[in-house]
C-alpha cells in the first residue's frame, strides 16, 4: 500500500493546523513525524490515517484518491492499525477482548479466529497472562502494548502511532519502544510522531520534521540528527538534549 | 484501592447501636404522644391492606416498564434527530421535571384525560406516572451518554467499527454501567411517587392507608405499617444500587 | 444606667398580672362554604367561624382557629393538638367511640349530587354494581356509603372540590355528601348535575371535645343554649345561609337549624 499526500492543509476554525505538506510513506521502513508541540504532527498523522479530511490538497492511497465519505474512510482505517497516545482500550472489555472485538466486527472473523488470534498476539506481546484483565488493572505501558496488540489484529500493512510514549515514564516506554523496535525490523511499515528522539535515531528510517506548521525538512534519520538541516531542527534538537 | 476495613463483627455492633438510638428517639417521641395504641382496630383492615399493597406493586413495576423505553425515546430524541424532534423532546423533559407531580396528576386527570375520554384511574395512573418518570430517567440516560470520553468514541473508529456497532457495543454496556445507580435509585423514587395517585382515587397502599385511618382514627397505626410496606419495596433497590456502586468503582 | 433601672422597679408588678388565659385552640376545615371558608385576603370567615367566635367570647378565651383536613380533625383533637372541633361535624357511633360530643346545634340530612342523567331518578337507581358513589374521606357520607350503597362501586376522595368535578365529569355517578353542600353544588354546575335532596338520613351536627374534657363540654352547652335562647343562630342563617333557607323551604325540607321534629 503506498500512501502519499500532496500539499495537504487542515483548518480548524481560523488556524491551519499544517498546510501544504507534501510526503511519501516509505514503504517497509518507518517514517517518523517530528517537531515541537502543536507543529502539527498529530493533525497530519491522523490525516494519513483517513480520521481527519483536508481542506487543502489531498490524499492517495495507490494512486487513487482518498474518497472523503466517512464510510470510504472506514473501509480504509480497517486497513490499517492506528495506536493513540492514551491507547484508548476499551475500559469495559478485559485485554483479549479488546483485540478480539475489531476482529469480529469490522473484519468478519469467527470468534474461535479472532480468540486465537488475540492469544497469538498477546502472548507475542508476553501479555498472555494477563488476557483477562481490564485496562484498569494493567500499567500503562501493558495497556499501551495492549493497543499495539489490537491495532495488529488484522495485520495491516502499515501501523500508525500518535506519540506512543508520550504518556509513559521512562521504564514503561522501554517495554513498547522494544516492542516496535522488533515490529519494525519484522518489516512492518510504521507511521510515528514521536518526541523519542532516542529510540528515533535506533530505529532509522526517515525523518518528517514539521514545525510551524509546515514541513521544512524530510530525509534519512541519520543526517537529522547527525547535522540538523536548519535552525528550527537545531532549536527543537538543543531543547530535547537539555533534557 | 480499598479502604481501610473495619472487621465485619464491629461493623455489625455498631450499626445496632445506631438503631437503637434511633428507636429510642422514635419511642420517646410517641410516648410524649401519650397515644392509646389501638393495633386491633387496624388488624381488621390487614387484607384491604395487603391489597392496596399489591396495587403498589403493580403500578410501580407498569410504570418502570413503560417509563424506561419512553426514556431512551426521549433521550434519543433529544440528543439525535431532526430540530423539531429535539425541540418537542426537550419541551417535553422540562415540562415534566419543572412541575410538581401533584399537578401534572391533577391536569393531566382531570383535564386532559376527560378530554380523550381516559375512563380507567389505574391506567391513567399509570401513563401520567410512567411520563413523569420518563423525563428523569430520560436526563439519567443524556448524563450516561455524555460521560463516555471523546477518546473511547475515537477509539472506535480508528477500528474501523460502523456507527450502530459503536452504538450496541462501545456506548450501551458503557453508558449502561455509568447510570445503574441513578436507575436504582430513581426506581425508588417512582414506588415512592406512587403514593401521590391516592389523589384521584387510585386504591394504592397511600389511600387505603388513609382509609383506614378514617374508619379508625388509628393514625399511628395506619401510617407506621404504610412507611413499613414503601420499606419492603425501597430498601432492596437502596441495597442492590450500593452494591453496583461499588462495583463500578472497582471496574475504573 | 436608667432603663436598667426602671425595669427593676417595673419587673414585680408582673408577678401581680393575672395569668393569660389559654386559647380556645378550635379545629376546622376551611373549604365547606358558607360554614368554614376563608375570605380574599385568606382569614377564616363563615358562619362556624362566627359561632367559633361567640363561643370564645363567652368563654373568655382567646380564639384561634386551625385549618386542617377533614379528615385529620379527630386525630388532631385526640392528641391535643387542638381543643374542640367546630367544622360540621356530625354525630356517629363511630366517632362517639373516640371522642364526645356537645349537645347537637343543627340537623341536616345526607343526600346526593348526581350527574344529569334522567334514568337517576332517586336514590334506588344508584345502588347496583354498574353505578359508582363518591365519597369525602373522613365525612359522615363516607362512613354511611358502604350500609346505604352496598352493591354499587365506591370511590374516595379527600376534598369537596375533588368529588365535585368527579360528578360534574361524570366519572362518577354520585356524590353522598350533607343536603346543603348538595344543593349548593348544583346552583354551581346546573348543566352537569342534579341535587336529589330528600334526606337518606337524618344526621346532627355537633361541637367535638376530648372525653376527658367534662368542664369544657359544661360550658360549651350552655352557651348553645343560651345562644339558641338569644336567636344567635337564626342570625347567622339569615346572614349565611338566605338562598339556600329559600331552596329547602321550595323543596318542602326543614331547614337546618329548626328544631327536629
Amino acid at each position: 500500500m503506498q500512501i502519499e499526500a500532496f500539499q495537504v492543509g487542515r483548518l480548524y476554525g481560523e488556524l491551519w493546523a499544517i498546510r501544504d505538506v507534501s510526503i511519501k510513506v516509505p514503504v517497509g521502513e518507518p517514517l517518523l513525524l517530528l517537531g515541537p508541540s502543536g507543529g502539527g504532527k498529530s493533525t497530519l498523522l491522523r490525516l494519513l490515517a483517513g480520521l481527519e479530511t483536508p481542506q487543502d490538497g489531498k490524499i492517495t492511497v495507490d494512486g487513487k484518491p482518498l474518497s472523503t465519505a466517512e464510510s470510504d474512510l472506514r473501509t480504509y482505517r480497517r486497513r490499517l492499525g492506528f495506536v493513540f497516545q492514551e491507547g484508548n482500550l476499551f475500559p469495559h472489555l478485559n485485554a483479549e477482548e479488546n483485540i478480539t472485538l475489531p476482529l469480529i466486527r469490522a473484519h468478519g472473523f469467527s470468534q474461535k479466529e479472532a480468540q486465537a488470534r488475540a492469544k497469538e498476539l498477546l502472548e507475542r506481546f508476553r501479555l498472555l497472562n494477563r488476557a483477562s484483565y481490564r485496562p484498569a488493572e494493567l500499567s500503562g505501558g501493558q495497556r499501551q502494548r495492549v493497543a499495539i496488540a489490537r491495532a495488529m489484529g488484522h495485520d495491516p500493512e502499515i501501523l500508525l502511532l500518535d506519540e506512543p510514549t508520550s504518556a509513559l515514564d521512562p521504564e514503561m516506554s522501554a517495554e513498547v519502544t522494544d516492542a516496535l523496535e522488533t515490529l519494525s525490523q519484522e518489516g512492518k511499515t510504521l507511521v510515528l510522531a514521536t518526541h523519542a528522539t532516542g529510540f528515533a535515531r535506533r530505529i532509522g528510517g526517515q525523518v518528517a520534521f514539521l514545525h510551524d506548521h509546515r514541513l521544512t525538512w524530510c530525509g534519512p534519520t541519520k543526517d537529522f540528527f547527525q547535522n540538523p538541516p536548519n535552525e528550527g531542527a537545531r532549536l527543537y534538537l538543543s531543547r530535547i538534549y537539555r533534557e | 484501592m480499598k479502604p481501610h476495613s473495619t472487621p465485619r463483627w464491629l461493623s455489625t455492633v455498631s450499626l445496632l447501636f445506631v438503631l437503637t438510638l434511633l428507636g429510642g428517639f422514635l419511642t420517646a417521641s410517641f410516648s410524649s404522644l401519650h397515644w392509646e395504641w389501638n393495633w386491633g382496630a387496624v388488624w381488621g383492615y390487614r387484607e384491604k391492606f395487603l391489597q392496596g399493597w399489591l396495587t403498589t406493586l403493580l403500578l410501580s413495576m407498569s410504570t418502570l416498564a413503560l417509563s424506561i423505553p419512553l426514556g431512551l425515546a426521549l433521550t434519543a430524541g433529544r440528543v439525535g434527530g431532526y430540530l423539531p424532534v429535539r425541540q418537542f423532546c426537550t419541551l417535553i423533559i422540562e415540562l415534566v421535571r419543572g412541575t410538581p407531580l401533584l399537578v401534572q396528576i391533577l391536569v393531566l386527570f382531570y383535564i386532559v384525560g376527560s378530554a380523550l375520554g381516559l375512563e380507567n384511574r389505574f391506567f391513567a395512573g399509570i401513563l401520567i406516572l410512567s411520563l413523569f418518570e420518563a423525563a428523569y430517567f430520560s436526563e439519567i440516560f443524556r448524563g450516561a451518554w455524555q460521560s463516555i470520553p471523546q477518546s473511547t468514541l475515537n477509539s472506535a473508529r480508528a477500528i474501523g467499527l460502523t456507527p450502530q456497532d459503536t452504538f450496541t457495543q462501545i456506548i450501551t454496556p458503557l453508558a449502561l454501567r455509568n447510570c445503574l445507580p441513578s436507575l436504582a435509585s430513581q426506581t425508588a423514587s417512582l414506588i415512592k411517587d406512587s403514593s401521590l395517585l391516592s389523589i384521584i382515587a387510585v386504591s394504592e397502599v397511600t389511600h387505603v392507608a388513609q382509609e383506614i385511618n378514617a374508619f379508625t382514627y388509628s393514625t399511628l397505626e395506619s401510617y407506621l405499617p404504610l412507611a413499613l410496606a414503601y420499606l419492603l419495596l425501597t430498601a432492596p433497590l437502596a441495597l442492590l444500587s450500593r452494591k453496583w456502586e461499588r462495583s463500578l468503582a472497582y471496574a475504573n | 444606667m436608667i432603663p436598667r433601672l426602671l425595669t427593676l422597679l417595673f419587673t414585680p408588678l408582673a408577678l401581680f398580672a393575672s395569668p393569660e388565659p389559654l386559647p380556645l385552640v378550635v379545629g376546622m376545615e376551611l373549604s365547606y362554604p358558607p360554614f368554614e371558608m376563608t375570605d380574599t385576603a385568606g382569614k377564616p370567615t363563615g358562619l362556624s367561624v362566627e359561632l367559633a367566635q361567640q363561643l370564645a367570647q363567652a368563654l373568655h378565651r382567646p380564639l384561634k382557629i386551625e385549618n386542617l383536613a377533614f379528615d385529620g380533625l379527630i386525630p388532631a383533637l385526640i392528641t391535643k393538638k387542638i381543643d374542640l372541633i367546630l367544622s360540621s361535624l356530625t354525630v356517629t357511633e363511630e366517632r362517639s367511640k373516640a371522642i364526645q360530643f356537645s349537645q347537637p346545634y343543627a340537623q341536616i340530612g345526607l343526600a346526593l349530587l348526581t350527574r344529569k342523567d334522567p334514568t337517576i331518578m332517586s336514590a334506588k337507581d344508584l345502588n347496583s354494581p354498574d353505578r359508582t358513589v363518591v365519597t369525602k374521606r373522613g365525612t359522615s357520607g363516607h362512613l354511611a356509603v358502604q350500609s346505604l350503597f352496598p352493591k354499587a362501586k365506591k370511590l374516595v376522595v379527600d376534598k369537596d372540590a375533588a368529588a365535585y368535578l368527579e360528578v360534574s365529569q361524570g366519572k362518577a355517578d354520585a356524590f353522598l355528601y350533607d343536603q346543603l353542600s348538595v344543593a349548593r353544588a348544583q346552583q354551581r354546575y346546573p348543566q352537569t348535575t342534579q341535587a336529589l335532596l330528600t334526606p337518606l338520613r337524618d344526621e346532627k351536627w355537633a361541637i367535638g371535645l376530648r372525653k376527658a374534657d367534662h368542664n369544657l363540654l359544661q360550658e360549651i352547652n350552655i352557651f348553645l343554649i343560651s345562644f339558641q335562647q338569644r336567636k344567635g343562630f337564626d342570625k347567622l342563617a339569615k346572614q349565611y345561609l338566605a338562598k339556600e333557607e329559600l331552596l329547602f323551604r321550595q323543596a318542602g325540607i326543614p331547614f337546618i337549624f329548626e328544631p327536629a321534629p
